[in-house]
């Protein structure tokens, strides 16, 4: 049902049951915000919303407000103005004052609302919050002097990865946003995925940074450092550099690498590959001895941490290969030094993804072999686009650059498990090749392709019934939880990731994130997927070539799961 | 032996004669018309027990054993003059009911055998209750005709002190839950909430909704389930009206609440008190053991269908838990923080069912109207605000204590009337109406009404009824920080108006009690700067913060601006604080004649403010001195002055 209100002396059309700030963003009046989430129920808790209605004493704030006949609503009064600016000054008033050398300095939401609202001088002086910086946890720094209480983490946590590490406490001018019990991040059941970097509005939550620690490696002749890079990242930054031709994005990456110090530059799908392989033999095998199903995903670093918090017995469910970005650090150290006969210890990798939860996972007890670490640095979409920027490289007239020539084949699963859905996606192709020796056509009917919360379905591969879970996002975790801890055996395989959509929509990726841009995200890796040549890992020459010649070590390449007791 | 079954059975029957001798003797008893042993109550509400009731409980309790005498002794709440307590009635058989003031431990065995031996114990008497079959103590004044209860109109605080809070039989024989069994067996529930309404009654803690309003919204709402709360989370400073009421009369709200239950279709009902209230939790916990031990809470009540159930959640006292979103969320065990409204608890409020939140004041109105009826309780209090409100009086005030007046009587009445006046013939100042959320006002607010409508006429309001009254020798500016620094850590923290405000508010006002230090934050124009701010951060605190504490908080510093600007002024032109309550602005000086050089004062200063040698006038710099005092209070010659 629609009707008629007053916005600003104009007569709008509206429809009942919208709030008011839906219907002023539909009619292109910007009106301030700073707790407000798409997708989440208005809390009301800034009061940057705030407009004039006629016949109400005070301000009320837009975004919990449902329009009404008798409204007629001032946005940018004078008096509406003024208290919002007043509030930002409030705001400010008890924020550190270091703009200039804040991780978030030209892409923080109180710095633009403070311009906006032309905020030129300290109105209000008074006692500064002073806590401590949180650098405990492995990917997440957490500056509570920054945070402004808006409460988006929180709510992030709770009801889009299901986790709740963080709540509210305290009251009043003590009031704080915190892990369980006041420590430090590295005790609470964080997963490390990074979403709350993604609605944080200032630099209170922030990915650890890392690029400094390999870039003296950079000067080092004995040392080759090799950039390991995921397929999400290069799509990302096609996107949001503005790239324009998508054709030689592998040239104009290996120049951009090149630029930045980087001796061999790798995809990480070449791990995806393995990964995949080792994970249909393994399943082969659980098969064939009708045990230890459902078979897990590990390849998510956040679920595996989530899974080992469970303090459940079934650990062993878990698939038991590294994943696949590990992989990838794993064979590029044994396989360029078998090649160019370089020692391993002088090759750095560094692996360049879009999650934050990879920084951790790197530093896991299993990740170091023969005193030789997997991968040596983790950074994240943000950081190499951070040093892009550093290093002046303008991508779009740069002269794209050859490949380094290791690798130089993958197949398409590389770039689907980026994807919620996608690895189930290649892992039933895969299955399907190594079973019945063809290349499996028409998914698209299974709908894995969709990023529901919860999906089931069946599928007959070969002479076997298989039945399949897809989680995306741990809202729907429920239900996973309670089939593990029956184990029951009529579930062959669950899929989970935690950031909803996949490392695509990771932690690590450009701020701020939006529903368009992981759609475009999503069409764009569809695209290469489908018109990729090599569909499966066992097609793969360059695998298959490593492989042959027993360069690594398939056993270096299990990975180690063990409980977790954390503050819950 | 409790007689409750009995004596609900003889509101249930028509024939009220007794048959049963024993149960008549027992019920005469119970209403104090004819006692056969000695009854002594002692007033051991929170008041009462501050002031040393346990002690004297104990040593009446000893007397008593040690003569052998036969006397029933009961613990009883407060009978609302606090100052006065502990309060000890002495009811000897054939006389009449004797109230003792201010008797304490060491008194008691002086004052009990003068009342044993039928003598006056003349330093102690407030009052006796005169009942024409009974004979009176001499020269002892008339309960009627003392003036603090005389000019009240006590219909809440009617029992408080003077029936047993412990004892469900004698509520009921003084015609208690005769309301509860008459509405549920005559009465649809919209009949009841048509009769609340027509009563005029509004809600107590403030807002002044109509509650008979409030009831019908939440019964037209479907639902299979409803709640009812009733709000006894009172944390105002210097409001304590729930407390008593709990404390003295437990069953009073109880029925209240279920004629409110039954009114909106709530089967469920829960009390949210502070845990700091231990006396009333205690309290309200046997009356609702007793209450379901006669029948009269529980599964189908005395046959007529009613389902009806009270659980006591006890709230973790923080301030912001009294906003009805904020005690719903607690109550649902989340943290405490206040909902933006719409919607409403009545449409969807506890666990997201319709629910009534009602303040403990507003349901202990409801059985005395159901009794009466509407029409009884409209013809009290004035146009639009019917009844009584209860209100706190404490602070500078002759009689701390209870009051509760028929609307539309005013604050001067209130005060001197009632309360006795300003404590030690001091000159009133200013009287703080509804605690940090309510009103700062002045000697010409005196004259103002107790009604919801003028009060919101001139900007003001009830709020939850505690008035704290300051006389010469408070300053304005140091109770306002006082309430902003209580109001800083009360603030649940959501919005950002409120969280971020109060705290520079309390800082403003810091600063304009301080002396200019060297530091930046006390010069002269940040002090300047400050309080044109203080006027205009409250204004738009009021405007845009969530809920009625983040718009009320400031309320306070607007009326006070308005009353007391010349205070302010000083503090901040001329540097001074009449009442010398703000230290920092105390000047000392040493009187060079007077001062003998003793040394005395250099030794105690914390701040080695006072230099000199012996045997000559000390001095004071004035750059160091903190303005402690402790100079003047260590001086023997007098020579220490303060400007």
């Amino acid at each position: 049902m629609t009707f008629e209100i007053q916005i600003n002396n104009k007569p709008v059309t509206v429809k009942r049951g919208e709030t008011i700030l839906e219907v002023l963003n539909r009619i292109g009046i910007k009106v301030p915000t700073l707790c407000s989430m798409k997708g989440f129920a208005p809390t009301g808790m800034c009061r940057m919303c705030v407009i004039e209605v006629e016949g109400k004493e005070n301000l009320i704030p837009a975004c919990s407000f449902k329009v009404e006949e008798w409204m007629k609503i001032q946005t940018h009064s004078p008096r509406v103005v003024h208290a919002r600016k007043t509030i930002v000054e409030l705001l400010l008033a008890n924020h550190p004052d270091d703009c200039l050398f804040c991780e978030r300095n030209g892409n923080c939401e109180l710095q633009t609302l403070a311009e906006e609202l032309h905020v030129r001088e300290r109105t209000i002086k008074g006692e500064k919050r002073k806590f401590y910086i949180d650098q405990s946890a492995l990917s997440i720094v957490y500056d509570t002097d920054k945070c402004i209480l808006c409460g988006r983490c929180i709510r992030v946590c709770r009801e889009t990865i299901g986790n709740h590490t963080f709540d509210f406490a305290y009251r009043g001018k003590r009031m704080s946003v915190l892990p369980a019990l006041n420590k430090n991040l590295n005790h609470s059941n964080c997963l490390q995925c990074g979403q709350c970097i993604m609605v944080c509005p200032t630099a209170a939550l922030s990915d650890k940074v890392n690029f400094s620690e390999f870039k003296v490696f950079f000067h080092d002749v004995n040392k080759k450092a090799v950039a390991v890079y995921s397929p999400a990242v290069a799509t990302t930054l096609a996107e949001t550099l503005g790239l324009k031709s998508k054709a030689s994005l592998h040239g104009i990456l290996s120049a951009v690498f090149r630029k930045l110090g980087f001796d061999y530059i790798i995809d990480s799908s070449i791990g995806a590959d393995l990964m995949l392989q080792m994970q249909c033999e393994e399943f082969i095998s659980r098969l064939k001895a009708n045990d230890k199903f459902p078979m897990v995903t590990s390849c998510c670093p956040s679920w595996v941490k989530y899974f080992e918090q469970l303090s459940i017995d079934n650990l062993h469910l878990l698939s038991s290969q590294k994943s696949s970005g590990q992989m990838a650090g794993h064979i590029a150290k044994r396989y360029i030094s078998k090649k160019d006969n370089i020692a391993v210890e002088n090759i750095i990798t560094v692996s360049i993804v879009p999650c934050t939860s990879r920084k951790y996972e790197a530093k896991r007890p299993e990740m170091v072999i023969d005193g030789i670490t997997d991968t040596d640095a983790v950074i994240t979409t943000r950081e190499l686009l951070r040093m892009i920027k550093m290093n002046g490289i303008d991508i779009n007239n740069i002269e794209p650059e050859p490949w380094s020539g290791f690798f130089a084949t993958n197949s398409s699963a590389g770039k689907l498990v980026n994807i919620a859905g996608g690895t189930t996606e290649a892992f039933i192709i895969n299955l399907h090749y190594e079973l019945t020796g063809k290349i499996l056509d028409g998914l698209k009917p299974l709908n894995t392709r969709n990023l529901k919360e919860y999906k089931e379905f069946s599928l007959n591969i070969g002479d076997h019934l298989i039945n399949f879970v897809i989680v995306n996002g741990l809202s729907g975790i429920n239900k996973v939880i309670d089939i593990i801890k029956e184990g029951k055996k009529d579930i062959h395989f669950i899929e989970v990731m935690v950031c909803q959509g996949g490392c695509i929509a990771g932690g690590g990726q450009p701020l701020p994130a939006s529903e368009e841009s992981l759609k475009l995200r999503l069409k764009n890796i569809y695209e290469a997927v489908d018109s990729a040549a090599i569909r499966t890992c066992y097609e793969n020459a360059s695998l298959a070539e490593m492989l042959r010649e027993e360069i690594i070590d398939k056993n270096n390449l299990r990975a180690l799961f063990l409980k977790k007791e954390v503050l819950l | 032996m409790s007689i409750s079954k009995e004596l609900v059975k003889l509101i249930l029957q028509k024939d009220k004669s007794v048959a049963d001798n024993t149960i008549a003797q027992q019920i005469a008893v119970l209403r104090r018309e004819s006692i056969t042993k000695p009854v002594i109550t002692v007033g051991s509400g929170t008041c009462g027990m501050i002031a040393g009731a346990n002690e004297t409980f104990k040593a009446i309790e000893e007397y008593i054993t040690d003569r052998g005498i036969e006397a029933q002794l009961q613990k009883v709440g407060c009978i609302g003059i606090c100052s006065m307590e502990p309060v000890v009635e002495i009811h000897i058989p054939g006389k009449t009911r004797l109230f003792l003031k201010n008797l304490t431990e060491e008194k008691v065995n002086d004052a009990l055998d003068d009342a044993f031996h039928h003598i006056v114990p003349a330093e102690h008497t407030l009052m006796q209750i005169e009942n024409g079959n009974l004979s009176a103590w001499p020269n002892v004044p008339n309960y009627n005709n003392v003036p603090f209860f005389a000019l009240q109109n006590r219909i809440v605080l009617k029992n408080c002190g003077l029936i047993n809070p412990y004892d469900i039989d004698q509520y009921l024989a003084l015609g208690g839950y005769k309301a509860f069994i008459k509405t549920i067996r005559n009465y649809t529930a919209l009949q009841i909430c048509d009769l609340v309404e027509e009563s005029g009654l509004r809600g107590r803690s403030g807002g002044g909704y109509t509650t008979g309003k409030k009831w019908k919204t939440a019964l037209f709402e479907q639902s299979e389930q409803k709640y009812l709360i009733c709000n006894a989370e009172e944390s105002d400073p210097g409001a304590f009206m729930d407390r008593a009421i709990i404390e003295g009369d437990p069953h009073r709200v109880i029925e209240g609440m279920a004629i409110a239950a039954y009114a909106i279709g709530a089967t469920k009902a829960f009390v949210y008190i502070r845990s700091e209230y231990t006396v009333a939790i205690q309290t309200l916990d046997t009356a609702i053991k007793q209450a379901k031990a006669a029948g009269l809470l529980g599964q189908d009540i005395q046959g007529s269908g009613f389902n009806f159930d009270i659980s006591i959640r006890k709230g973790p006292g923080a301030f912001v838990c009294g906003e009805e979103t904020a005690l719903i969320s607690s109550i649902e065990g989340d943290r405490g923080m206040p909902e933006t409204k719409p919607p409403f608890p009545a449409k969807q409020g506890l666990f997201n069912k319709p629910t009534v939140v009602n303040n403990v004041e507003t349901l202990a109105n409801i059985a005395e109207i159901i009794n009466r009826g509407p029409s009884w309780f409209s013809a009290i209090g004035t146009e639009k605000s019917k009844g009584t409100k209860i209100f706190a009086i404490s602070g500078k005030i002759h009689h701390t204590s209870l009051v509760e007046v028929a609307m539309g009587t005013s604050f001067r009445q209130i005060i001197f009337d009632i309360a006795g006046g300003i404590k030690d013939d001091k000159h009133f100042k200013a009287m703080l109406l509804g605690g940090p959320v309510g009103f700062c006002l002045s000697e010409k607010d005196l004259d103002l009404h107790v009604d919801f409508d003028i009060l919101r006429n001139h900007g003001l309001g009830v709020g939850s009824g505690g008035l704290i009254i300051l006389d010469e020798n408070n300053c304005i500016i140091d109770t306002l920080k006082y309430y902003m620094d209580f109001m800083q850590y009360q603030s649940c923290g959501k919005c950002i108006p409120c969280r971020e405000g109060i705290k520079r508010l309390f800082e403003i006002l810091t600063r304009i009690t301080h002396k200019p230090l060297n530091s930046e934050d006390n010069s002269t124009l940040e002090r300047i700067k400050g309080i044109i701010q203080l006027e205009e951060i409250a204004q738009v605190m009021k405007a845009t913060s969530l809920c009625g504490l983040g718009q009320s908080v400031v309320n306070p510093i607007l009326s006070a601006l308005e009353r007391f600007k010349h205070e302010f002024e000083e503090h901040l032109y001329e540097r001074k604080c009449q009442a010398w309550i703000c230290k920092q602005l105390r000047t000392f000086t040493i009187d060079v004649d007077a001062c003998t050089g003793c040394s005395l004062c250099a030794r105690k200063c914390p701040t080695s403010a006072i230099i000199g040698s012996k045997r000559m006038p000390y001095f004071i710099i004035e750059e160091k001195c903190i303005g402690c005092g402790y100079c003047i209070d260590a001086c023997k010659f007098d020579a220490v002055f303060v400007k």
